[in-house]
């Protein structure tokens, strides 16, 4: 079979799947059928405190899993913060060109390594208003990362954790709608992101610096937080604004 | 307000064209830096002719441009067909039921609000349309990146062939199947709010 039709009939069986157990065993058998030795399909959170919500799907060795939750070692994986810098497929070895790799990540990359994950390809999968997640590829040690097979991974990778996204109560959604903003508000919670003062931002949109500063107050209010850093972190969790309109990136 | 131009009524929108093509180009070429041909103020290429169909999005008070895609026929030259059809595994879709979405185009500096509302009409524009026309997919290219929000948002968008890596860039050609569901099942984010009112203004007639 060749790789794509071996693709299309990945797509096809993974959007028939009910369980994550399915899902499990499919992408376990497809990752071997491409070349590869094993897979992990995850949100990015800590696990600990996610119980249920979060996607978490792999087969890597049971003990590698067991350490890496004990461990914590989520929120130091550099495999996650680089997919976080980019949307499109990487192997492991362009981390260092998306991130700046500290001594934690480096380690993080060891234990993988001396646990017999020598290699892999991330698809990343960031969905605004919901936590980044990714789907890699990875091979074991001595095998080499088959390089003919990542286009296919790259396609296989989106639609596995579309898959496991639709598979109900895995989704790493708030429970709770988010608390609505008026646009006036999220206008001036971006402002605020840029690092403009109330003053600066009523300059900016042409309302009264007390109006601003009311918009903020509110807003902090209906998240519950009483600073504007984490406000602003929230509602672009939330997907109410995008990360580029801080930033000032061009549009998506 | 969404209007549909083509070449019955083109003569009557120059404007809101011209104003389309001069975003393309701030967009595609100067965002985005795609090699693609400009004379500096629009972007427009040999796909333009009289055979294209435009869906622009208009603020309704200033008739403004806000967002725009063009619809290509895909029984004619069109941009996976003549340009990417190594793309494609099997043959390239074709036919009068599928159309190529090609410049996906949404106005930069009119802030968040009205970029996301935009979004939301010209998708909506995509389905009324295909809905109409009778058109049963659109076909497009696609930088890969973008495969994990276009399922997130609901598209039942299938790959037409392994992603290839074209200037930089990793592409891939979609199909994108549209049925009288599809509306229904897009996320919040991308579909249009039923209860606001909206125009498609169509002026007749509507296909050749």
């Amino acid at each position: 079979m060749g790789q794509f039709e071996e693709v299309q009939r990945f797509v096809s069986a993974a959007a028939r799947c009910r369980f994550p157990s399915e899902l499990k065993d499919l992408l376990s058998d497809h990752a071997c059928r491409l070349g590869f030795d094993y897979f992990a399909l995850v949100h990015h959170v800590d696990l600990h405190d996610h119980d249920g919500e979060a996607i978490a799907l792999w087969s890597y060795p049971a003990a590698w899993v067991d350490e890496y939750l004990e461990d914590r070692m989520a929120t130091s994986d550099p495999v996650h913060l680089a997919s976080h810098r980019i949307n499109v497929g990487f192997t492991w070895d362009q981390i260092a060109r998306l991130i700046t790799v500290t001594p934690a990540h480096r380690r993080v990359r060891e234990r993988t390594r001396r646990a017999g994950i020598e290699d892999g390809f991330t698809v990343p999968a960031n969905i605004p208003g919901e936590a980044n997640g990714s789907c890699s590829f990875a091979v074991a040690t001595g095998h080499a990362l088959p390089a003919a097979s990542l286009p296919a991974a790259q396609l296989s990778g989106a639609y596995a954790f579309h898959a496991a996204r639709r598979l109900g109560r895995k989704r790493a959604r708030h429970p709770e709608p988010p608390p609505r903003l008026s646009p006036r508000q999220l206008d001036c919670i971006v402002f605020a992101g840029r690092g403009y003062s109330d003053r600066e931002t009523a300059v900016a949109l042409g309302i009264a610096e007390d109006t601003v500063t009311e918009y903020l107050d509110e807003a902090r209010h209906r998240y519950g937080v009483s600073r504007r850093t984490p406000l602003v972190l929230r509602v672009v969790y939330d997907g109410q604004i995008a990360l580029s309109d801080v930033l000032m990136l061009p549009p998506p | 307000m969404v209007t549909l131009i083509n070449r019955y009524n083109r003569d009557r929108h120059t404007q809101v064209l011209a104003a389309m093509h001069a975003a393309r180009k701030r967009v595609f070429v100067d965002l985005l830096g795609w090699p693609i041909p400009h004379d500096g103020t629009y972007e427009r290429d040999a796909f333009d002719d009289d055979e294209a169909v435009y869906l622009v999005v208009r603020d309704p008070a200033t008739g403004t441009h806000l967002a725009s895609a063009r619809l290509l026929r895909t029984d004619r030259p069109h941009i996976l067909g003549s340009l990417f059809p190594q793309l494609c595994e099997g043959d390239v879709p074709r036919g009068p039921d599928v159309r190529e979405i090609t410049r996906f185009c949404l106005a930069a500096g009119i802030g968040r609000t009205a970029r996301l509302a935009a979004r939301k009409q010209l998708v909506r524009s995509f389905v009324e349309y295909a809905l109409m026309a009778g058109i049963r997919s659109y076909t497009g290219v696609a930088e890969m990146g973008w495969l994990s929000q276009i399922l997130a948002a609901g598209w039942d968008v299938r790959p037409l062939g392994l992603p290839q890596t074209v200037g930089g860039c990793l592409l891939g050609a979609l199909e994108i199947r549209i049925t009288s569901q599809t509306l229904h099942q897009l996320a919040p984010d991308w579909a249009f709010e039923p209860t606001m009112m909206r125009v498609v203004e169509f002026d007749l007639p509507l296909a050749a």
